[in-house]
């Protein structure tokens, strides 16, 4: 059917009506809508992260009494450990200083001492490690002369004074010419502390290192 | 033949629809353009109020970031603390006190039992990479019986450490191969002794440094 020249002009402008608010509707997605969601999506990943982080630290901030009071305790009981229990070289020396605690202690049970010999130092074989304050066990030997007793009461004394002391070795042999007196080998770990990797070896600050009766210091 | 007589003009000719098309037209593009006035209202809306929400957020965080970065050098301290607690603790925790052992020890060894050498050895444990390290102790002892029934003062010391006072600590006694021998001793011209001899290897159980 061959239409009118009115309806010709009808449908033209249908035509151009729709093509028009095509156009303006892909317009209106392209440079209003679509920037405006981009820019809530950012300020919604915003808002989610400061809420997120705002929840973290108000649940953080419940234990910050807790936490402090923790590491006060903690820190006062490392220095009491390390002040009282870690062995501090004198004139860069662990031994002498090992020596000033155990011999005094061997007097006391009646047993003689021979000999003392170092065997150098471990490490801490804990799976972490820590960063701050290094310890490290100083193994020591020393070699005596008296009865089985001695020996125990010794050792028990010297465990008492030094709590974080282990002994990893004794040997107690019977001698043929004396048989109270025997002779006996005791290995022995001192805490001490170590050196950080890449720094020099620096002894925490020890607080009231006087009162808190430490044996030895550093000259 | 026949006749068709159009009577209509063409701009007088109308459709069947009730519905007028140019105006359905119109009506559509008012529809559409409200709804997209709408949507792009709502859309700005949105993200004013999202806006002022984060901004309100982040002036918050401002105020308690202080605080909790504070939190965190704290519990970055405690943390370090604990691990240096940690190894001197492990000092305590992995020993096995040697004094009392030897105490312990000489309570329950049987009259006729004399010990010629008594040996306390420790050793690491366990070396593998990522498990927790410990160290075992083993006590070997050697000794000799003067009198009464030989084998039954080593059944009594290897009872004693098998006690419930050793329980805890140690792991198994055992009588090494040809651990229990006798040996004659020649005394003077013609007389011999029978001497009985023992040793004993008391394996302690392993003692973890953590």
């Amino acid at each position: 059917m061959k239409l009118s020249a009115r309806d010709r002009q009808r449908v033209r402008w249908c035509l151009t009506t729709l093509v028009g608010v095509a156009a303006v509707l892909y317009a209106c997605i392209n440079l209003l809508i679509s920037p405006l969601r981009q820019v809530q999506i950012a300020e919604q990943n915003k808002l989610a992260f400061y809420n997120e982080q705002l929840d973290t630290a108000r649940d953080g901030l419940r234990d910050l009494a807790a936490d402090s009071n923790e590491v006060v305790k903690l820190q006062s009981e490392l220095d009491v450990a390390t002040n009282r229990f870690v062995v501090r070289p004198v004139l860069g020396s662990t031994l002498v200083s090992v020596q000033g605690i155990v011999e005094p202690i061997a007097a006391a049970c009646g047993l003689q001492i021979e000999s003392f010999a170092e065997h150098g130092r471990n490490e801490m074989p804990l799976s972490a490690k820590a960063a701050g304050v290094i310890i490290e066990r100083y193994l020591m030997e020393v070699a005596v002369v008296g009865s089985y007793a001695a020996v125990r009461d010794f050792l028990q004394a010297v465990e008492t004074t030094n709590a974080y002391v282990c002994v990893t070795e004794v040997e107690i042999l019977g001698r043929g010419e004396n048989p109270a007196k025997h002779r006996a080998r005791i290995c022995m770990e001192w805490p001490v502390f170590g050196v950080r990797k890449g720094k020099a070896a620096e002894p925490p600050p020890a607080h009231n290192r006087a009162a808190s009766g430490a044996r030895t210091e550093e000259p | 033949m026949t006749y068709h007589v159009n009577l209509l003009l063409d701009d007088e000719r109308r459709s069947a629809s009730p519905v007028n098309l140019g105006m359905a037209l119109r009506m559509g593009v008012v529809v559409a353009v409200a709804t997209l006035l709408l949507i792009i209202v709502m859309l700005f809306v949105k993200s004013r109020d999202v806006q002022i929400r984060a901004a309100d957020a982040q002036s918050k965080w401002a105020h308690l970031e202080p605080q909790y970065k504070h939190l965190l050098a704290l519990r970055a301290s405690r943390d370090e603390l604990r691990a240096s607690c940690r190894q001197i603790e492990a000092c305590q925790r992995s020993r096995l006190p040697m004094g009392e052992e030897l105490a312990q020890l000489q309570l329950g060894v049987p009259a006729d039992i004399q010990f010629t050498a008594l040996r306390f050895n420790q050793f690491a444990g366990n070396q593998k990479a990522g498990a927790v390290a410990t160290r075992s102790y083993e006590m070997h002892i050697t000794g000799k019986i003067s009198g009464g029934d030989p084998k039954e003062s080593v059944d009594g010391l290897i009872k004693y450490l098998s006690s419930p006072a050793y329980t805890n600590r140690v792991e198994a006694v055992t009588v090494p191969n040809n651990g229990f021998r006798k040996e004659v001793v020649r005394v003077s011209a013609g007389e011999t002794r029978t001497d009985w001899f023992f040793e004993l290897v008391c394996r302690y159980r392993p003692r973890s440094f953590e």
